[in-house]
């Protein structure tokens, strides 16, 4: 056999690891799966790992309370609305009456018994009482 | 009711005053206790606006109200409607008329019907041939009723409302001329 050989036999022995490697090599990893998690990108990115499910649901209820509060504004200017033009066609319509009793006497034709009946029984005057 | 009716009108009465220059007298608004029926519009320049959005495009009544508010600044009016003659007297009427003097003012009407006891007054305000601002004030025995427009009108536009708003139509005098000239 020739010294080449021995040397080689050596070398591919199977040699036992030191007492408490595997120890230290997970303890290693350990240590640096911690330095990692200190790092302030980690926290900045597991923050919103953490909480993503929380902003979801503000951002839900942001939307939810959002569109309630549009739809009662729209409701209420709409209501404001209607009322306005209720009270604008009873405006025209009392302005209109009391311009066509002066139009009757300008042109002589005075008949107010016409217009006294039917302003009795208009709707928009009974909602006024 | 009519404690709270009363409230309102001395809330609004301010702004009626500042926006109309025209002073509404504390009788004329005391009158809401004795009237079986009252009427107060209060529009504003901005509600006129909101109004207009609102008005239904197939409706023509609305579409007239529409076109006639389009640039009016106000609108009040304010009727007193009693179940018996003599609760209101002529001075209350007397302190609006006070201030509707020329020049600023022009009565161009003024109507006292004996047959109907329906006495109406019409004031213009204008610049040149366009009417700014026009007060009708009508008074009957048991109705006094006023009305205050600030803002561009037409004669035309009044007189259009006729036959609208359940307004029955007045035949004016170009037709009772014609009915005189087809009778002889």
């Amino acid at each position: 056999m020739t010294r080449f050989e021995d040397q080689l036999r050596a070398a591919l022995q199977h040699e036992e690891p030191p007492a408490g490697f595997a120890d230290r090599v997970l303890a290693r990893a350990a240590e640096q799966d911690e330095r990692r998690e200190r790092s302030l990108w980690f926290q900045f990115r597991n923050m919103f790992a953490v909480h993503r499910l929380r902003w979801a649901a503000a951002a839900v209820a942001i939307v939810v309370v959002a569109s309630g509060v549009g739809l009662r504004v729209e409701e209420q200017r709409r209501a404001e609305g209607e009322a306005a033009k209720r009270q604008v066609m009873l405006a025209l319509r009392i302005t209109g009456e009391k311009w066509q009793v002066v139009a009757k006497e300008i042109s002589g034709k005075t008949d107010t018994r016409t217009d006294q009946s039917d302003r009795n029984t208009h709707p928009d005057r009974e909602n006024q009482e | 009711m009519k404690r709270l009716l009363f409230l309102v009108i001395s809330l609004v009465l301010p702004t009626i005053v500042s926006a109309q220059e025209i002073r509404l007298p504390a009788n004329l608004e005391k009158l809401s206790a004795k009237a079986v029926e009252v009427v107060e519009v209060n529009l504003d320049q901005r509600m006129l606006q909101l109004a207009a959005r609102f008005m239904d495009p197939k409706d023509p009544d609305e579409q007239q109200a529409k076109k006639i508010i389009a640039n009016l600044k106000s609108v009040y009016v304010r009727s007193f409607e009693f179940d018996k003659a003599g609760q209101y007297s002529e001075a209350d009427v007397a302190e609006i008329r006070a201030q509707l003097q020329a020049p600023a003012w022009n009565r161009i009407v003024g109507v006292r019907s004996k047959r109907e006891h329906e006495n109406a007054e019409v004031y213009i305000k204008s610049n040149g041939d366009q009417i700014t601002s026009l007060v009708i004030v009508a008074a009957d025995p048991n109705e006094l009723t006023f009305v205050s427009i600030d803002g561009p009108i037409r004669p035309e536009d009044l007189t259009g409302l006729g036959g609208q708003f359940h307004i029955p139509e007045v035949e004016m005098d170009h037709k009772a001329k014609s009915e005189k000239g087809a009778a002889k």
